[in-house]
């Protein structure tokens, strides 16, 4: 831990986005009008799996509707995802399709006037289909003489025949796992599930493109990352980098579901080129919803451990239902191993994982990757083998996890770091004393309707996917810094900003680098013309990445500007200190122990003045590790044993986050991720009507349920803390935070409700219809 | 797949702001009118193509609607009020904070600004909040017409799912609720999937009480039939029986009544096999609040 006082970084300060979000006054791709500009609607498949045999756009069109179908797109085949290196990214999807593989799945597409106009010549369309057999069970799509989704697809330019419907698999070994489990006194095997849930962010995906007169295409998209969105577009459609300009626009919250270029975003273009005019494309909710959804999961999981509570071998097998398009089963698979491995030590090991195509919503990255899914199984079989060890949970936990000093690869096995910094201890110690672990009971003990149970879940995600060699995934980005002539400064980036203060805390770091106030550091808006490659705001990276770039840049504009100070004041730029005016904010370049000082502002002005030039810095930088973020939550329940009903009555929840940035907001980020992984594992899932193939919530969120403050824990009965550490790898100690925060908790529950009545329930999500079955089977009676 | 943004189907829209104006409207040949009073149900059901009406009479400037009013112990409640001032009107009275209950139950703020009490009833969702309620309070509703008005029960009034006794040219004028006398309790509850919800089952109960003795006891449950369902078992079990322990086998035994009575299926929110295990539970909670409820205020 440094005892390095900072001057911005870890203090609350105004989120610079902040009024112009609460007044309305922010743009979002959604507010993005051009002059001339039409309006998208795409024609979605009502079928679940269909060959379309004809298109009749003619009804459309005598509307004065433009239309583009099939036919008239280019035939690239691409995979939205731009984060995996070529050879390992998995292509098998068009701009429009010629065989639609899940309801929901785009048609064709038209624009119009006006969305009104869009629609009514969309419900003029004619589409002629023929139906094909769909599939809806990833163990039915495994059979032999199963109906085939794909024939083949697309593995970096190889054609990959496809069998079975396996989309993509991947076994992982180390060590010897038959001696692993027979040193084992115990070994215990279970099974876990969780649901297909939708990422829900408040902005539904959309796009705005421009087509240049130059042949080129401007284009405002959900995006988090501009930068693969303008690769993507120009590799489909045949367009120079150069003249394919991306916009960062503020984005209404993500969880991954922009992690990709968004499919619209590539109908959208293709309208924009057919109309020669610029279109707008925002999808609706229920078009949303049919888009993307979280990986879900089937896991067995198996633990060999000794009588003493040393893990001796581990093994977890998965089979993922990818939907009707594989976005990125293969790193997710890879990634899913990571999580596994890289929470308690295993001298043997095997992960075999398997994912699947089926007729139902694309799944993708969604907060976490996987790693929710995989450890709501390891924290729950933990538990499970404390209790028939007749261990305490958290000395299990102690005596395994892997920590300071360890070899880590929470990014998969290509992966691999170790750890420098280490809050594990530190946030189960102080988090058993702040729930009152040691009062939490026995279920058997226990007696009333109302049963109050407390359960702990550990965690951890990534930061980024950094690493010291190069891999199956990119990682870095991209920063310039500037010093302006009144002494503040602009940053320009190409990350993005979720609502959780990325660009805030990027901010920060040029402002503590610099010696000036966050508040005279400009971030500045953001394109692909004017800003370095940044892979994509995604893995839990923007901080721990982006931040190390924004860094090293400011670190060459602080350079820069001292060395102007240092020769007005004619001494030795090495011995200048920055700080900033306590008043003002302005940074003052002084020598200790003299009088000679000047502003950053003073300097900056004189250089330009004198013809001295800018003090500038842009930096390109690849973290080589991704130190975990570790998380720790208590969880207090209470089960209604007449009803089946859970409510989470109190929580304490934990990081490990280094160096916090804006405690605030690293605190919101912390509650919220608490928030949709107790509904992980209590609500949230899309079920699937295997007649229509259509999701039974229809899309919507009458039906889609989510979790809001009325069902977390009471303000005061919510506690969140920060582990005292700092990475000496981050920008000034930090690391990062944003899925780390959901990781733990479903674990948690389930640990809580057996904790309550004694009944472990490893499929999630433990809905009261569930919940009441079990508790009926168990004995209990209303 | 609709579009939730934008309503496709044209359609004309008219505001009269006066009762006389709207019955002329309603009177005109060949209307395919729909009413249309706070809008939180039509306008959905336009969104997703479920109604298609080529001309929406909305009821939202005609004041002659808006009241709550109490005279000779009946509670008149003008159609097109809103259910955020039927809820505060109901907290005041003890005797009916089951309606209280229901009604401010209904989505969050946003709809009880917008919804109505009328709309919610005409609506004829069998998860209505507020009909339980109404129905264990023995309500009536005044129908009005171009040619005079009616009294009908509630219960009579809702037939099924989206389906009442209303004439094409009638609207409901006001909800009529009789105050109960002293010695009433009642209570309200709801299960749902999360806190702002459509019901998984809804249950409400007036309870007349005399000492400790049940004099009488109404029960409606919602969401577990086409209708929402006047239960006369549990008055038949407890009516004029001392209730020593709200929590007895007794109260018990009524409570199994229930779930025998209901008739749910299985759908989104919940099955039929819950919500017949649940009804059980949710009558012995509503039981006990309303029991105590109905003591008075030395309670």
């Amino acid at each position: 831990m440094s005892e390095k006082k900072f001057f911005s970084v870890g203090r609350d300060t105004q989120k610079k986005d902040g009024y112009a979000k609460a007044t309305g006054a922010e743009i979002f791709s959604s507010d993005v009008i051009l002059p001339g500009m039409l309006y998208g609607r795409v024609l979605r498949s009502p079928h679940p799996h269909a060959r379309i045999v004809s298109v009749d756009t003619s009804g459309a069109e005598a509307m004065g509707a433009v239309c583009i179908t099939y036919d008239e797109v280019p035939k690239t085949v691409y995979n939205e995802r731009q984060v995996s290196i070529p050879e390992k990214t998995y292509r098998d999807r068009t701009v429009l399709p010629d065989i639609v593989r899940h309801v929901g799945e785009g048609v064709m597409a038209v624009a119009a006037p006006t969305e009104s106009l869009a629609e009514k010549a969309l419900a003029a369309v004619k589409v002629e289909y023929e139906l094909l057999p769909g599939l809806f069970d990833p163990e039915e799509a495994l059979k032999e003489g199963a109906p085939a989704l794909y024939p083949e697809v697309m593995l970096g330019d190889a054609v990959l025949p496809i069998k079975n419907n396996i989309a993509c698999q991947r076994i992982i070994e180390e060590g010897d796992l038959a001696e692993g489990f027979a040193k084992a006194d115990l070994i215990v095997e279970e099974s876990f599930a969780t649901g297909r849930v939708y990422h829900g962010q408040m902005e539904t995906k959309g796009v705005v493109c421009k087509p240049e007169a130059d042949g080129g295409i401007t284009v405002w998209p959900t995006t988090q990352s501009i930068h693969n969105t303008r690769q993507l577009l120009g590799r489909i459609f045949s367009i120079p980098l150069s003249k394919v300009n991306v916009h960062r626009v503020t984005i209404g919250g993500a969880f991954g579901s922009s992690i990709q270029m968004n499919t619209p975003i590539a109908i959208c273009v293709a309208l924009a080129r057919k109309a020669g005019k610029p279109v707008k494309l925002v999808l609706t909710r229920e078009e949303d919803m049919y888009n993307h959804c979280k990986y879900p999961s089937r896991i067995k999981l198996k633990y060999g451990v000794t009588r003493d509570g040393m893990i001796t071998a581990g093994q977890l097998e998965t089979l993922v239902d990818a939907g009707a398009h594989n976005i990125q089963v293969y790193p997710l698979l890879g990634c899913m191993a990571g999580w596994f491995v890289s929470l308690y030590r295993m001298p043997a090991l095997r992960f075999a994982g398997t994912g699947v195509y089926t007729n139902k919503t694309p799944a993708c990255a969604m907060q976490g990757y996987g790693n929710p899914q995989v450890t709501f199984a390891v924290e729950s079989l933990m538990d499970i083998i404390a209790e028939k060890l007749g261990m305490d949970p958290i000395e299990l936990r102690m005596k395994n996890y892997v920590g300071m000093g360890q070899t880590f690869w929470g990014q998969g096995p290509t992966v691999r770091s170790i750890i420098r910094s280490c809050g594990v201890e530190e946030m189960l110690v102080k988090g058993r004393e702040m729930i009152g672990w040691n009062e939490r009971g026995r279920p058997e003990d226990k007696t009333g309707r109302y049963r109050r149970g407390i359960g702990v879940g550990r965690g951890f995600h990534t930061s980024g996917t950094g690493a010291p060699q190069p891999g199956e995934v990119i990682d870095y980005s991209t920063a310039m810094v500037k010093i302006n002539e009144d002494g503040s400064a602009d940053v320009s980036t190409a990350l993005m900003c979720h609502g959780g203060g990325t660009l805030d805390a990027i901010a920060k770091i040029v402002g503590e680098e610099l010696g000036i106030a966050v508040e005279l550091v400009g971030v500045s808006p953001s394109d692909t013309a004017t800003t370095g490659y940044d892979v994509c705001t995604h893995a839990t990276r923007g901080i721990y990445c982006g931040g190390a770039a924004a860094l090293r840049a400011a670190t060459t504009a602080r350079k820069s500007i001292l060395e102007i100070a240092a020769k007005l004041l004619d001494v030795n730029p090495e011995a200048l200190m920055i700080a900033p005016d306590p008043e003002s904010g302005h940074g003052l370049i002084y020598l200790e122990g003299t009088d000679k000082r000047i502003t950053v502002g003073e300097a900056a002005k004189t250089a330009q003045l004198k013809g001295w030039g800018t003090a500038i810095g842009v930096a390109s930088h690849r973290q080589t590790n991704c130190p975990p973020c570790f998380v720790t939550n208590f969880i207090e329940v209470e089960v209604d044993t007449w009803t089946g009903e859970i409510r989470t009555t109190r929580a304490v929840a934990a990081v490990d986050a280094g160096t916090v940035m804006n405690p605030k907001l690293t605190a919101g980020q912390l509650e919220g991720g608490l928030c949709r992984g107790i509904a992980l594992a209590l609500l949230e899932d899309t079920d699937y009507d295997p007649e229509t193939g259509r999701m039974t919530c229809n899309g919507g969120f009458t039906d889609y349920k989510m979790y809001t403050a009325k069902e977390m824990p009471m303000v005061d009965d919510l506690q969140v803390f920060f582990a005292n550490t700092y990475e000496p790898s981050g920008p000034f100690g930090a690391k990062g935070v944003g899925e780390a925060a959901n990781n733990a908790t479903a674990g948690a529950v389930a640990n809580a409700v057996q904790n309550a009545i004694g009944i472990r329930i490893n499929d999630a999500p433990m809905t009261p219809e569930k919940v009441l079955k079990r508790l009926e089977e168990a004995g209990f009676n209303n | 797949m609709h579009n939730s943004r934008i309503i496709t189907n044209e359609f004309d829209f008219c505001q009269p702001a006066t009762l006389t104006e709207l019955f002329g409207l309603l009177n005109e040949p060949g209307g395919d009118d729909r009413l249309i009073a706070g809008g939180t149900d039509i306008l959905v059901m336009m969104k997703e193509g479920r109604h298609c009406p080529k001309r929406l009479v909305s009821t939202m400037k005609i004041d002659e609607l808006d009241f709550i009013e109490i005279k000779d112990g009946v509670m008149r409640i003008g159609a097109a009020t809103k259910l955020k001032k039927v809820a505060a009107a109901c907290r005041e009275i003890k005797s009916i904070l089951a309606l209280h209950e229901g009604v401010s139950s209904i989505g969050k703020l946003q709809i009880l600004n917008m919804a109505t009490i009328a709309g919610n009833i005409c609506t004829a969702s069998p998860a209505a909040d507020s009909v339980p309620p109404l129905l264990t309070l023995g309500t009536t509703l005044t129908l009005k017409s171009g040619d005079g008005e009616r009294q009908v029960a509630l219960e009579d009034f809702i037939l099924g799912p989206g389906k009442t006794a209303i004439g094409r040219d009638e609207i409901v004028y006001s909800v009529n609720i009789p105050l109960p006398a002293e010695g009433v309790g009642s209570s309200f509850r709801k299960m749902e999937r999360v806190g702002a919800d459509i019901a998984k089952i809804n249950i409400a109960i007036s309870i007349k009480r005399n000492g400790d003795v049940c004099e009488s006891c109404k029960v409606a449950v919602g969401s577990c039939a086409p209708t929402a369902l006047l239960i006369d078992e549990p008055g038949g079990i407890l009516s004029g029986q001392l209730i020593s322990d709200p929590e007895s086998d007794l109260i018990r035994r009524a409570g199994v009544a229930v779930s025998e009575a209901i008739r749910p299926i299985d759908d989104i929110r919940s099955t039929a096999e819950y919500r017949r295990k649940v009804a059980k539970v949710l009558f012995m909670d509503v039981f006990q609040v309303a029991w105590d409820r109905a003591k008075g205020d030395a309670s």
